[in-house]
């Protein structure tokens, strides 16, 4: 019964993980249509804004896909504390793909959210 | 460059240790290492300076938790990196370590990468008739047994089995195995399985 549970609580912490890094790139993609910023002010935003726990170095992976996807560019500037920071911007395509995933997602959530609404 | 000033030498060697790791990592993915490297240590050091606490040690470790194990994220970066200039090269030795780390990478990637592994394990085994035929010649090659049915590689028991291509199976093992994989080199150009 107590390994049953555990396999449940595993399985579900392993569909919780999927859905995040699926959801993962639509929610930088947005962070970035706001306001270019650089890694941890991106991924603290995200953390923060969205609720999101994640390993905060797959972000670096993720934003080097989409720079070569053209999605997202890169600027290098001076940061608060002087020292040179990479900044992350939208391309006009990553506006244009952002917007569109906005579109899938409400969709999405909509239609599950009337499911569960339904089955309560 | 971006290494806090720590006044604990614990939290110094911690600091030290987890970018050896990282640019030992990034070292195999030539031009964009540097810069990679570089933003991850500005954004330790952002991480570790936003923690509260007195102890810098435990601080760092919290940082280095929240970012991750360098082995655990870097591996697709590495396996793309690897596999962008093995295909456009058709180095193998670049290919295998790529797949190596797309597999290492888990997932997803693991899977395709592990596809085109078992694809190259076919490209081996055809240049590995070309290398055995002078040694096995009555084993290795197009056979054909006594109900008519061909068999093509290499046969253990190849008693009353006739050698179709003889000594030609050596080109064309070799011919198989090249188109074989170019085919190949060029499909994981296109697939990039660590995306």
């Amino acid at each position: 019964m107590a390994r049953e549970s555990s396999e449940t609580a595993d399985g579900l912490a392993k569909w919780e993980v999927q859905l995040r890094k699926g959801v993962l790139e639509f929610v930088i993609l947005r962070a970035l249509a706001r306001k270019e910023q650089y890694g941890f002010e991106l991924i603290s935003g995200i953390m923060r804004r969205a609720a999101f726990e994640l390993s905060e170095g797959t972000l670096y992976p993720l934003l080097l896909r989409l720079a070569r996807e053209g999605l997202v560019t890169s600027r290098l500037a001076e940061g608060d504390g002087g020292a040179p920071r990479k900044y992350y911007n939208l391309t006009p395509q990553g506006r244009d793909v952002v917007v569109r995933m906005a579109g899938s997602w409400r969709k999405l959530a909509a239609g599950v959210e009337q499911m569960l609404t339904d089955d309560e | 460059m971006n290494r806090p000033n720590f006044t604990q030498p614990e939290a110094g060697q911690a600091w030290d240790a987890y970018f050896a790791e990282v640019d030992a990592l990034l070292a195999l993915t030539g031009d964009q290492a540097a810069d990679l490297a570089d933003e991850l240590r500005m954004h330790l050091a952002d991480s570790f300076a936003a923690l509260a606490g007195p102890d810098e040690l435990t601080r760092l470790d919290k940082a280095i938790a929240r970012l991750g194990k360098p082995a655990a994220y870097l591996k697709p970066v590495v396996a793309a990196a690897l596999l962008e200039t093995g295909t456009q090269t058709y180095n193998p030795i670049l290919i295998g370590r790529g797949l190596w780390h797309g597999i290492l990478a888990g997932s997803r990637l693991a899977m395709t990468a592990a596809l085109f592994v078992i694809g190259y394990a076919f490209v081996a085994g055809f240049a590995l008739m070309a290398a055995l035929k002078p040694f096995l010649s009555h084993h290795v090659g197009l056979l054909r047994d006594g109900t008519g049915r061909f068999h093509f590689g290499i046969v253990s028991n190849a008693e009353g089995m006739q050698d179709v291509l003889g000594w030609l199976s050596i080109p064309v093992s070799l011919v198989a195995a090249a188109a074989v994989y170019v085919g190949l080199t060029r499909l994981l150009r296109r697939v990039k399985p660590t995306d």
